[in-house]
């Protein structure tokens, strides 16, 4: 009988006996702990024989399942074909079972006999929402029995909706005192509390008082969730080993029964580099996200995490540590489930033959077109808006429409492969919707008065836009569930076709070609209005089919020479103002990770100089004043009195520090860290300061910076040059930073 | 150095008859990355005869141009090799499986090759995304596969030492090399006074017989 409905959001799913628990947070921010039943099923098919002996084998498991005769639709022939469904009544024996038929698979002799497993390494959240088509954070109404089990669920909020609400959360912030440095490589520090606007440090006290003093405040203020700096690698992890030498309770759960959930780190070659993947510390009905080790909130703030969770159906402290393209294949994932898709599981189709002349065309990439090196006024830009996201939606590119069985006359264009008429492909009917919500946010962006709200929807389009970025990038991507290598191909082959076109009418009605890079164009014609390059995008988007924007004239646009060659510029490296006085850096020192913040600031602050001015004149007039800042940050460095924090260059390790033969910077630092028995691994980041770069002993040229003391000093020789440098970018070949104040 | 040098260097240098002088058989060299240099070479050597050729690519590391360097030294045509040489790239182990045990076999039936290369296959067996004794069953079944299928034609396996990182994968190419029917160790040797340092690559052969050649490598 059901005792009591209930409003509000779901919190966080995570699988017991029987079925889900589900945390559920109501408008009032009270907390109600729930209970769904639920028994996952996936799918297998191939051999009959085989299928027969292999669920003969599952069904004396003594594990309570059933399996039923069942019919889904092959993802690259669209065909329905015959597959045994195995629905795991308990969710806890789901992996189990799951993990005897691969066993089985793998002893077996004959290569032909193989069997196709379906849907069975979806997680069991994604499974749950999947199947009862609900999502993390979806606002609905629950129908509760006594014992706190759903009796119905009525949805109340759609994915796709761009006005939704967010559960009144409460935030404990945790983190070690003093700069964000993380803290295995540095010395102790207290830890840092922050909650209800109140900071509260733990400072000289055993222990055992630091983790009574941490239970206390978590019973007291009952965290939502706990928002930490290095709490992955290094808070929890320490806590909870201190509470469990003691013997004493660590409420960080809210599910009494359960232990902490944590995942080894790894690191893992990639695409020619390594990467390093930092361990992890989840929750049971109470989340904790470390903002060290999330792209999304790092780039997006929570608002991205909470719009990635929403639409990939991922739970929020999951979907903050995965990848975007993790989410991205979720949604595809959830696509397909809802149309009884078969989700194939571990990725088989390999590349057909092509000859290496067919490679060399269809390997090519983007197109580019070197920029003219130097300073340039009145440049106008046009963007092509999500360029691959909408070649894939136009052209209806997806792994099954590649290469169909049918359509061989629909050719692509230079690198002969063909695409189907007939039959809509899963990835383009996933993209085209994402593209549509980013341009309602976009819309309800610069419609929005109040700046939190703005705020809100940049961040979820910003989500989004790295959503459709790593779309195309999944299409060649190894693991892609839903990606083939072909597909990759008809995007930039059309790409080039779409830059070519616009090439072409551009030059045709006048304009001179600055630069081009895969999806922007910068050109000139003296004395173009904007209302003009309005016309002019019209014109190509209807071409080119795909829409193409004007994004604004530049006052003055440089493009500075290449390290390497001083006679060239370098695509994709350099700095402009537009008219509305927005600045738009690309490549340089400003923009790049391992520039200290002290140069960084140095530069921004230049630019915001130059950026007053609106044409050569003004940049050459001007050009003094940058010097005199320059001369102020040079006079800080000289001064000896720049914090360390600042000048802390940030570097990824390629290998462990015992590989390193050459006494490189990093190198020598990992080394440093290293004795002092820091353990690190590829892939992993470490920060140091130049001490001194000319010193006979290697130790002695950087240290790291989480030890380094005032009995060392900075480099102030090697800080200046590479401020120097971050200069020179400003400095145009032919005008003189010095010419106005002599003259 | 620049794998188009090492093959030129290579060229005429390398006994070609250690190869193409056998019906069939599984060839493995391992050791030292230089030894990519001879995937141009051997490919070269039968391409120059009007044969078809594929290449299996597992390290996304096919490199197209010490091909076509080659075919101009040949006096061919580069566009007649390139459009004689055939590659399909696998990520995945999975994709290396479905490549040797499914496509492959349309391949040799379509393009009848004579040689068959396989670069880096092991590359996809390291990704520690596949619980070992998957990739492990995965490989045994390949290995095996692959001696069946070159009883009558020539496959070429070329695979770098294992990087440090490979742990108890690094099993996987003594696997390969206790079923191969030959074995070349390929080594990159920097030696000589400090002022006149000399390149060479040495070869060893290290099944059915031991034999060495060391080949200098021409400075541009
Ligand atoms: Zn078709």
């Amino acid at each position: 009988m059901t005792r009591k409905i209930l409003k509000g959001w779901i919190f966080d799913v995570y699988p017991v006996y029987g079925g889900m628990r589900l945390w559920f947070i109501d408008p009032s921010g009270q907390k109600h702990r729930l209970f769904d039943s639920f028994s996952p099923s996936f799918y297998v098919g191939g051999p009959s024989s085989q299928l027969k002996k292999t669920l003969s084998f599952i069904s004396r498991l003594n594990l309570p399942l059933r399996i039923k005769p069942s019919e889904g639709i092959e993802f690259y022939s669209g065909e329905t074909i015959p597959v045994a469904r195995v629905t795991v009544f308990n969710p806890l024996d789901y992996a189990k079972v799951v993990k005897w038929v691969i066993t089985l698979e793998n002893k077996k002799e004959n290569r032909s006999l193989t069997l196709n497993l379906y849907n069975c390494d979806l997680s069991l959240p994604q499974l749950y929402f999947f199947s009862k088509d609900l999502f993390p954070l979806a606002f609905c109404e629950i129908g509760v029995g006594d014992k706190g089990e759903i009796q119905k669920i009525e949805l109340m909020d759609l994915p796709w909706s761009t006005d939704y609400t967010i559960p009144p959360l409460s935030v404990m912030h945790l983190k070690m005192e003093g700069e964000s440095i993380h803290p295995d490589q540095c010395g102790p520090r207290p830890l840092e509390i922050e909650i209800e606007g109140t900071t509260h440090v733990i400072e000289g006290v055993s222990e055992r008082e630091t983790i009574e003093q941490f239970n206390s405040m978590l019973a007291r203020y009952d965290p939502d969730l706990i928002l930490s700096e290095w709490g992955d690698p290094c808070i929890l992890p320490q806590l909870i080993s201190s509470a469990e030498r003691l013997g004493l309770p660590l409420n960080l759960n809210r599910e009494p029964s359960r232990k902490v959930h944590s995942r080894k780190e790894q690191s893992y070659f990639s695409y020619g580099r390594i990467v390093h993947k930092a361990q992890a510390r989840l929750l049971f009905g109470r989340w904790h996200i470390d903002v060290c080790n999330s792209f999304l909130v790092s780039h997006t703030e929570l608002e991205g995490v909470f719009e990635f969770a929403r639409l990939s159906k991922i739970p929020v402290q999951q979907m903050a540590r995965t990848s975007t393209g993790t989410g991205i294949t979720s949604m595809q994932m959830d696509l397909a489930f809802q149309e009884n898709i078969l989700i194939p599981w571990r990725k088989r189709e390999p590349e057909g033959f092509k000859s290496a002349s067919q490679l060399l065309l269809s390997d090519k990439g983007g197109l580019t077109y070197t920029p003219k090196l130097g300073f340039h006024e009145e440049v106008g830009e046009l963007d092509f808006a999500s360029m691959y996201p909408s070649i894939m939606v136009k052209y209806n590119i997806s792994p099954e429409t590649i290469n169909c069985r049918c359509c061989f006359d629909n050719l692509v264009p230079e690198i002969g492969h063909h695409l189907c008429k007939k039959r809509k492909g899963l990835i383009p009917r996933f993209l085209k919707p994402l593209l549509d919500k980013r341009t309602q946010y976009k819309r309800l962006m610069k419609e929005a008065e109040d700046p939190e709200q703005k705020r809100i929807y940049d961040e979820r389009q910003s989500a989004l836009k790295w959503g459709l970025v790593t779309t195309f990038g999944y299409q060649g991507y190894k693991n892609a569930r839903f990606g083939k290598i072909e597909a990759h191909e008809a995007i930039t082959a059309y790409s080039r076709e779409k830059l070519l076109q616009a090439k072409s009418l551009v030059e045709a009605e006048g304009f001179e070609m600055i630069h081009a890079i895969v999806d922007s164009l910068m050109i000139r014609k003296w004395g173009t209005s904007e209302a003009a390059y309005e016309a002019l995008a019209l014109k190509i988007s209807a071409t080119c089919e795909i829409p193409i924007a004007f994004e604004g004239i530049f006052n003055w646009l440089h493009f500075p020479p290449s390290k390497s060659n001083p006679g060239l510029a370098t695509p994709g490296r350099y700095l402009g103002v537009y008219r509305s006085g927005k600045t738009k850096l690309r490549g340089i020192e400003a923009r790049r990770s391992d520039t200290p913040v002290f140069i960084k600031r140095a530069q921004l602050e230049m630019i915001e100089i130059l950026s007053a001015a609106r044409n050569r004149e003004a940049y050459q007039s001007i050009l003094p004043q940058v010097t005199d800042c320059f001369e102020r940050y040079r006079d800080k460095l000289r001064s000896g009195q720049v914090p360390f924090f600042d000048l802390a260059i940030s570097k990824a390790l390629s290998k462990a520090p015992s590989e390193y033969q050459k006494a490189s910077l990093i190198a020598i630092v990992a080394n440093e860290l290293a004795a002092r028995g820091v353990r690190l691994m590829p892939g992993q980041t470490i920060s140091y300061v130049i001490t001194e770069m000319k010193a006979r002993v290697p130790a002695d040229r950087a240290r790291a910076l989480g030890f380094i003391d005032g009995a060392w000093g900075y480099d102030v020789e090697k800080y200046e040059a590479l401020l120097s440098e971050a200069l020179e970018v400003l400095c145009p070949v032919g005008m003189s930073t010095h010419s106005v104040r002599v003259g | 150095m620049e794998q188009q040098t090492l093959t030129e260097s290579l060229l005429g240098e390398f006994p070609r008859s250690l190869i193409t002088g056998e019906e069939g058989g599984l060839f493995l060299f391992y050791g030292d990355p230089a030894l990519f240099a001879l995937s141009p070479l051997l490919a070269g050597w039968r391409l120059e005869l009007g044969e078809r050729v594929l290449f299996l690519d597992g390290g996304n590391c096919f490199d197209p141009y010490p091909l076509v360097a080659l075919a101009k030294r040949m006096g061919r045509n580069p566009q007649s090799f390139l459009s004689a040489l055939f590659i399909s790239r696998a990520f995945t182990c999975h994709q290396m499986g479905s490549l040797i045990f499914n496509q492959l076999k349309t391949g040799i039936a379509v393009h009848r090759p004579r040689l068959v290369i396989l670069a880096s296959p092991l590359e996809t067996f390291y990704d520690e995304s596949v619980p070992f004794i998957e990739a492990k069953n995965l490989l045994l079944h390949l290995v095996a596969a692959l001696g069946q299928m070159a009883q009558d034609r020539i496959f070429v396996i070329l695979s770098p030492f294992p990087r440090k990182m490979a742990g108890r994968r690094a099993f996987f190419l003594s696997h390969i090399k206790h079923r191969a029917d030959k074995i070349f160790r390929i080594d990159h040797q920097i030696a000589g006074p400090e002022d006149s340092l000399q390149t060479s690559i040495r070869i060893s052969e290290e099944k059915p017989s031991s034999r060495t050649w060391v080949l200098p490598v021409l400075e541009q």
